[in-house]
């Protein structure tokens, strides 16, 4: 009688150990779901954030402006190759935020070549102003022109932001793209965009 | 039936008490700084300031070293250098962001790495060293360490320094017989510490100087990160924060003090928070003001000397520490009378940079080369013909000039 009530004993301790068991799974499951919805919202909101941040700080990209640097391209520099990849930036910006751009695009520089890339920083004329170019930018063809020649574009707010963009077979500057610091999976997406528009 | 229905309620609530039960993680023990009762001590109210402290009177010799000026070898700043049989590695983390590597004479031999993003490449290194036969150089944006295999220099590997939650800062590290030592501040944890012994995976094995106990606004982030750093010598890592006014060093896995500066008017704690509670300041403006020793640099060690600038309150000093006779000597400025016309009023100021067992040296800061080159070209440095040959071609877009003051 003794290990009857034992047996079943263990039983009964076993099944409500599962249901227990079963149901921790299944909160942890519900959990795991839920946050993976934070994050898919999480992820739409960002973009929509990106997307409404553009649309209210619109960059400014004067015609004028891009005459200018496509005529500096062309007569200062002499760059005869189209089309061709241009990245413009400022030594005021952001360093670490330049220096990931400019990583990206190191990546890119065998798919693209280094005759197609062309980088134009803007930076004063002095000692450490070319030693920062030199080392940051050995590996590209580069070209400084000072903003005061050639300026950047800003946004309502009056920030420059840096941009890249295609000097194409025609002259014009064609797909401006400017990068952004929480959206480095877009400047790939560009690239490769770019890739394919280059090689059909 | 009783002991059925009680055996019955405590089975679940076994169960739900093992469902609940949160995991820990193992703490790393944090541990107090050792006692050293052979500290140097630094006393400021037993020794008068000079007005010099003559190079003179520790060197016979000076040895100028133009570096190299072509395309590939341009440097902007000196911020770390060390020696390793003849070269001279020279890194610069303000302009170039490069290791540079020099021989005895000024040529330029080549660079360590290179920036980039790719294995051994770096963006912005900050702290670099020698231990054994590789270079270790931190990469502070990859949170990176790179290490280089001695004598080609050729890349060996990298460790990151990384918190779990992702989120983990760092600027300077030593290295010691295969263990880090980097200041690594962590915003997300409780309670931080200045300085932590890692292992070769980067892991946390030891940590010391709690912000809690030692806390003079080290919380305040460029604090913890922007003003320390290591110094690899022949017996051991020497440590130095922001607002300490003791050397630390770290030998055999013990952090214990090194060099103690001593004076009668160190403000209190109480009397640097409520400076800085009164005036919403922080706690290195309370120091300043009230007179407090802070930022200990240019620390180096040749020989059996010790060679640092420190502030006090708001004025700049040199101090002088002979180790075995332990006398300390401290002016208001080093006079580099064995470069420089000791009479003459010259505001060109070598900065100390590295000691080895025969000498010092210093470096010619770019902002000073227009007036450096100038007195050269008008004979009005204290230089012998041989090396004024050296610098016949130097112009002011030339790299820094390297002199190394010998003794006998």
């Amino acid at each position: 009688m003794k290990w009857n009530n034992g047996i079943w004993l263990l039983w009964v301790t076993i099944i409500l150990g599962s249901i227990l068991v079963w149901k921790g799974t299944k909160d942890r499951q519900s959990l795991d779901h839920e946050k993976q919805s934070c994050t898919n919202v999480d992820t739409l909101q960002k973009t929509l954030f990106f997307a409404k941040e553009t649309l209210l700080n619109q960059v400014l990209f004067s015609g004028k402006d891009m005459m200018k640097l496509t005529k500096f391209i062309n007569d200062s520099i002499r760059v005869k190759n189209r089309p061709i990849l241009v990245y413009r930036y400022s030594s005021t910006m952001c360093e670490a935020c330049v220096n990931k751009d400019l990583n990206i695009l190191l990546e890119y520089l065998p798919k693209i070549g280094k005759e197609n890339i062309l980088i134009l920083p803007a930076f004063k004329s002095d000692r450490d102003s070319r030693i920062k170019m030199q080392s940051s930018l050995c590996r590209f063809n580069y070209h400084n022109i000072e903003e005061k020649k050639v300026s950047i574009p800003v946004d309502v707010e009056q920030i420059s932001h840096r941009f890249l963009a295609v000097l194409n077979s025609c002259n014009q500057i064609d797909y401006i793209y400017y990068p952004n610091k929480n959206f480095n999976s877009m400047t790939y997406t560009y690239l490769e965009y770019l890739l394919n528009e280059i090689n059909k | 039936m009783n002991i059925k229905f009680i055996v019955l309620g405590l089975f679940p609530a076994l169960f739900l008490s093992c469902e609940n039960s949160k995991k820990t993680e193992p703490n790393v023990e944090s541990f107090l700084v050792s006692r050293n009762d052979s500290v140097f001590i630094a006393n400021l109210d037993t020794t008068e300031c000079k007005k010099n402290i003559y190079l003179s009177s520790f060197f016979t010799k000076a040895h100028y070293i133009p570096l190299e000026t072509n395309a590939n070898s341009l440097l902007g700043r000196i911020s770390e250098l060390r020696t390793k049989g003849d070269t001279i590695f020279i890194l610069d983390c303000v302009v170039s962001k490069t290791l540079q590597m020099f021989n005895l004479e000024g040529k330029y031999l080549g660079i360590v790495g290179r920036r980039g993003n790719g294995p051994g490449e770096y963006s912005a290194p900050t702290d670099f060293g020698i231990d054994g036969e590789h270079i270790y150089l931190f990469d502070s944006t990859a949170r990176k360490i790179h290490f280089y295999q001695l004598p080609d220099v050729s890349y060996s590997h990298s460790v990151s320094i990384e918190a779990s939650d992702g989120f983990a800062r760092s600027r300077y590290i030593g290295m010691e017989d295969g263990l880090l030592y980097a200041d690594i501040y962590l915003p997300r944890e409780q309670s931080p510490f200045l300085v932590r012994e890692l292992d070769k995976n980067s892991q946390t094995i030891k940590k010391w100087l709690s912000v809690d106990l030692h806390n003079r606004g080290y919380l305040r982030n460029d604090y913890f990160t922007g003003e320390s750093y290591f110094r690899k010598t022949e017996n051991g890592i020497r440590y130095h924060h922001l607002l300490m006014d003791t050397i630390m060093q770290i030998n055999q896995g013990e952090m214990s003090p090194y060099l103690a500066i001593h004076y009668k008017k160190r403000p209190t704690n109480e009397a640097v928070h409520k400076y800085c509670l009164d005036n919403d300041k922080d706690a290195l403006e309370a120091m300043i003001y009230l007179g407090g020793v802070n930022k200990i640099q240019n620390y180096v060690e040749w020989n059996d000397y010790i060679l640092f600038t420190f502030q006090l309150g708001f004025y700049i000093h040199t101090g002088v520490l002979n180790k075995e006779t332990r006398e300390f000597q401290w002016a208001d400025r080093l006079n580099y009378n064995l470069t420089f016309p000791s009479e003459k009023r010259i505001s060109i100021c070598p900065i100390p940079v590295f000691g080895d067992k025969k000498g010092l040296y210093s470096y010619i800061h770019p902002m000073e080369m227009e007036q450096f080159v100038r007195m050269v070209q008008n004979n009005e440095t204290l230089i012998s013909d041989d090396e004024l040959q050296k610098l016949k071609s130097l112009s002011v877009d030339s790299n820094p000039v390297l002199i190394y003051y010998e003794m006998e």
